[in-house]
């Protein structure tokens, strides 16, 4: 390798400011959670303050954004109504699609591969929460049984993803944004027969109803493991050098209902993984009532 | 047919003709970027990133490049939009958005670079292309960006037999001609135009002029941010020497 090229690709080291560039540092960090001491001061399982708004985007039905020191995710629903599926004539339709905005790929380095592969693996977990959970009956969104139905379409923008945990702001957001979502209400019109034929949908902005059950949908706590050690709401930097990542999906009453373990280095001893949903369960409960999402509409824009 | 003008003059949103929508801006939010700006105009609302001067990709030139990528969210528009990979309208509004900040970047002084701009529409409510452009502006000015001058964009268009300023979503479905601008205000020069609709030959002077007065306007606003900013940041130097 000449000159140049060590020079060009020290160039691209610094200019990757995602990627940590030293063993030193790893090592530094591994050292410190050993230790229980974290480079921004926490203890193990402390967690970053973070700033929550809803009804950001007017023209969703729904919305919220979510901002952890450097990691910001953005939120909209939007509800149409659809034809339902011949083999699921009278449930509604509940579809996730995440993207990482252009304006993260610029400043986090990403390629559009490695976002997509993240989004992807993303947009995965969260229709599994919604499967595995059973949180929102679709059943409640059928309007008129084999002919309409409501389809909650949840967008997710990460817009800034170097303050790290992603995982949690994505899922606290995408709560948070069912929390605010409104469906307006339909008037069924009946035949003189007294059967269902059509429907009305209001067009009163205020004649609305939250979806049911939004109270009981999970979210996904995400642990780091270096070692034998078990970490809350990890940086960037930490996210970098941990051995494995638990995502734990928990519902507000503490039920498990998804666990993942995504190893990064090494394996991992199991009863660290225990610990990690133990600690899960217990902190879900702090989270959501710090964010407000325990209640049933956090947020009406008619402030009721 | 909907009244977008009353006798009384004003519009559907209460605005005068000749008036701007409520304005709101936030620089340097994005503690990672270099430069990062969020820019609202009535509903329309905007992020704007910029990365670089950076080492250049592909063939070196004497001066510096300037490359844009323009996304909507699929939850901007009233419909939803499904985004995709490669979004032809969104290409093209990237290039023009580049191509406005070419002349008003001193690219010399950034032989062999890149400047990277993203911009994310969050909310489409009409002129988002005017948004976007000062939305960039700001996170330029907060990436230490060397520029001759602000570009201040805005529209103008004609509803009714009168000409109009700043139109949002609703008054755009009049189907007026729709004139984006970009000026350097200080010279009063234009350095972006865009109108995608047939308009009388001597209606289009008092259009431009009065997108011309709304982008000066917009200055002071614009101005205001950035000094907030830069105020803002003025404790990290220490104690004044």
């Amino acid at each position: 390798m000449n000159f140049r090229q060590t020079l060009a690709k020290r160039y691209k080291q610094i200019s990757n400011k995602g990627k940590m560039a030293s063993k030193a540092e790893r090592q530094f960090i591994a050292n410190g959670i050993a230790a229980n001491i974290r480079c921004d001061g926490r203890d193990l399982l402390d967690r970053r303050p973070l700033e929550l708004e809803t009804g950001n985007i007017t023209n969703a039905n729904g919305s919220s954004r979510v901002q952890l020191m450097g990691t910001d995710v953005l939120v909209g629903v939007k509800v149409e109504v659809a034809t339902p599926t011949d083999d699921r004539p009278d449930e509604g339709m509940l579809e996730f699609s995440i993207s990482s905005s252009s304006a993260n790929a610029t400043v986090a380095a990403l390629d559009a591969r490695t976002a997509d592969k993240m989004t992807r693996s993303l947009e995965f977990l969260a229709e599994q929460l919604q499967k595995t959970s059973h949180a929102l009956d679709l059943k409640k969104l059928c309007i008129l049984p084999g002919k309409a139905v409501w389809c909650v379409r949840v967008d997710v923008l990460v817009l800034q993803s170097l303050g790290g945990n992603v995982v949690e702001c994505v899922f606290l957001a995408i709560k948070a944004a069912l929390h605010d979502t409104t469906i307006p209400n339909c008037t069924l019109i009946k035949d003189s027969n007294g059967e269902a034929v059509d429907f009305d949908i209001s067009s009163n902005a205020y004649d609305v109803s939250p979806i049911e059950g939004v109270a009981e949908f999970p979210v996904i706590l995400c642990f780091g493991i270096i070692g034998a050690r078990v970490f809350a709401d990890p940086l960037f930097e930490e996210e970098e050098c941990a051995d494995a990542f638990v995502l734990v999906g928990v519902s507000a009453s503490g039920a498990v209902c998804l666990t993942q373990q995504v190893c990064a280095g090494r394996g991992v001893d199991p009863t660290t993984i225990i610990e990690a949903v133990d600690t899960a369960r217990q902190a879900v409960k702090g989270v959501l009532e710090d964010t407000g999402c325990t209640h049933t509409s956090i947020c009406n824009a008619d402030g009721q | 047919m909907p009244e977008y003008i009353s006798v009384e003059g004003l519009r559907e949103d209460g605005r005068r003709a000749n008036e701007l929508r409520r304005v709101e801006a936030n620089v340097g939010m994005f503690p990672h970027a270099d430069g990062s700006a969020y820019f609202q105009q009535g509903d329309t609302k905007v992020v704007a990133i910029v990365n670089g001067p950076k080492q250049g990709v592909g063939k070196a030139g004497d001066a510096g490049k300037v490359v844009c990528d323009f996304e909507m969210a699929a939850f901007s528009t009233t419909q939803r939009r499904k985004p995709l990979r490669l979004d032809r309208k969104n290409a093209e509004l990237g290039s023009k958005i580049a191509s406005t900040f070419e002349s008003a970047i001193m690219t010399d002084l950034y032989p062999r670079s890149q400047i990277e701009i993203s911009v994310q529409v969050l909310q489409a409510d009409g002129g988002v292309l005017a948004v976007a452009i000062n939305a960039v502006t700001l996170a330029l000015m907060d990436a230490g960006v060397a520029m001759t001058d602000f570009v201040c964009a805005c529209t103008a268009s004609v509803i009714d037999g009168t000409n109009v300023l700043d139109i949002n979503h609703y008054e755009a479905s009049a189907q007026g001609p729709e004139l984006t601008i970009a000026v350097l205000p200080s010279s009063s020069t234009i350095v972006m135009a865009e109108m995608k609709s047939r308009v009388h030959g001597d209606l289009y002077a008092g259009l431009q002029d009065l997108a011309i007065v709304g982008g000066t306007t917009l200055l002071p606003l614009l101005k205001k941010a950035v000094h907030d900013r830069t105020r803002a940041m003025l404790p990290c130097l220490g104690p004044a020497a």
